[in-house]
């Protein structure tokens, strides 16, 4: 096989794992916060702890939990620069991260369990 | 240079968002510019003699490629449009089962759009007046002003004032009219000096067209109220008609030629009109609030 389609798969692969592994990560550092974060200040975070996904994606994440309602955000002035947007989990946000957790716990358990099944054979 | 380079990254950007809905867009630019510059402000205050060129190539190889985070914009777009849609069923149940993009004649009533937008005319007599106040104030004390040296700074703080009202004014706007707008100011481009700041302010054309909206909204404000405080008297007026007159008694038809017509008949004519002329209101409402949202598009929204 082509070793640049192997590439292209792998990162196809990666990029199906984000698709729902990045919005239940940001939601879990929004959790562990007491107050709003800014939303660049979010992604410095993502990228230090999980570096799975490019920063620019992370953006789009956020704007669509907001949207959907699991995320509000207020807009301050900052001492310099832009002003910025901070955001943080509402009820239904809380919920649902619940419910993704319990999913990913699941799931992870799951494929884990499977894997593990591969290297000893 | 490396403001050169965050340009040319954010117009590949906004390449590869061609087609894009514009209000996504802009969000999709401020995001950018605001995590690039953000990340260039604290590489050179971690390491003043930092070679900037050279950071920022990281910067941007972390941001991810222009088509790559269009990609996720459009696919989160999607994501969210989708769930947001109202679930297929509930329009089959609608025994009109039209889409809610054009609801029948009566159907109308169950549109909460056309309700939104009714009070949408209602109240923007208000904003008018406010914001062609703020603007023909501003313009004029600018140009008075321009023979002295303050008049320059105070132009620019009066076209700075014009772009927050113009974003509030969108808020508005989406929330009740349905139009999607700008949910954040444009970037200040903190990092570029304030003169490029002012020249960039100068020459976006939208700081202008917004100007052009706020002046604008006084006559539709006031015609928008006009039209729709008439619409609204003369249907609700006939709907109780009927019930004034055969309930409470109250009308008397005394003065009207009809032709010998009983009183109780004209009553219950009124009240027949009425019926149709309280959906028609709502169509008109609905009607010009599109045309507005239309209009503040233009006029609001850059790119």
């Amino acid at each position: 096989m082509d070793p640049g389609l192997l590439d292209d798969l792998e990162r196809k692969f990666q990029k199906e794992l984000n698709a729902g592994t990045v919005a239940l990560l940001l939601m879990a550092v929004l959790a562990e916060a007491s107050e709003p974060r800014y939303a660049y200040d979010i992604a410095k975070e993502l990228e230090e702890r999980a570096p799975i996904t490019k920063l620019g994606t992370l953006y789009p994440t956020l704007r669509s939990l907001e949207s959907l309602g699991l995320l509000d955000s207020r807009v301050e002035p900052s001492v310099a620069g832009p002003p910025r947007k901070y955001y943080r989990l509402t009820k239904d946000g809380r919920a649902a991260l619940a419910a993704w957790a319990k999913q990913w716990k699941q799931t992870s358990q799951v494929v884990n369990a499977v894997l593990k099944g591969m290297d000893h054979a | 240079m490396p403001d050169q380079m965050i340009d040319a990254y954010l117009d590949a950007l906004k390449a590869a968002l061609k087609g894009c809905d514009k209000a996504l867009i802009q969000d999709a630019l401020w995001d950018a510019e605001d995590h690039l510059r953000s990340e260039l402000a604290r590489g050179r205050w971690k390491e003043p003699g930092l070679d900037e060129a050279v950071a920022l190539k990281e910067i941007l190889a972390a941001y991810g490629e222009p088509a790559e985070v269009a990609a996720a914009y459009k696919e989160r777009d999607a994501i969210v449009s989708a769930a947001l849609a109202p679930p297929p069923n509930a329009v089959e149940e609608d025994e009109a089962a039209l889409p809610p993009a054009r609801p029948g004649f009566f159907g109308v009533l169950k549109d909460f759009r056309a309700y939104t937008s009714l009070l949408y005319l209602l109240i923007s007599i208000g904003p008018g007046i406010f914001f062609f106040t703020w603007a023909v104030t501003g313009i004029s004390l600018s140009l008075g002003l321009l023979v002295l040296i303050i008049g320059i700074p105070f132009a620019i703080a009066f076209l700075g004032t014009v772009r927050l009202l113009a974003l509030s004014e969108g808020r508005l706007v989406e929330a009740m009219l349905g139009v999607r707008m700008p949910r954040r100011q444009p970037p200040e481009e903190g990092a570029k000096g304030w003169k490029t700041r002012i020249l960039a302010m100068l020459q976006e054309g939208r700081t202008w067209s917004s100007l052009g909206y706020l002046l604008l909204m006084l006559p539709l404000g006031v015609t928008y109220f006009t039209i729709m405080v008439t619409m609204l008297s003369i249907s609700l007026s006939l709907l109780a008609t009927p019930v004034a007159h055969f309930v409470f008694h109250q009308v008397t038809f005394d003065g009207w030629d009809w032709g010998g017509a009983h009183a109780n008949l004209v009553a219950v004519v009124w009240g027949f009109f009425g019926i149709f002329a309280v959906p028609l209101t709502l169509h008109i409402a609905r009607g010009l609030g599109r045309l507005q949202g239309r209009l503040a598009r233009h006029m609001l929204v850059r790119i």
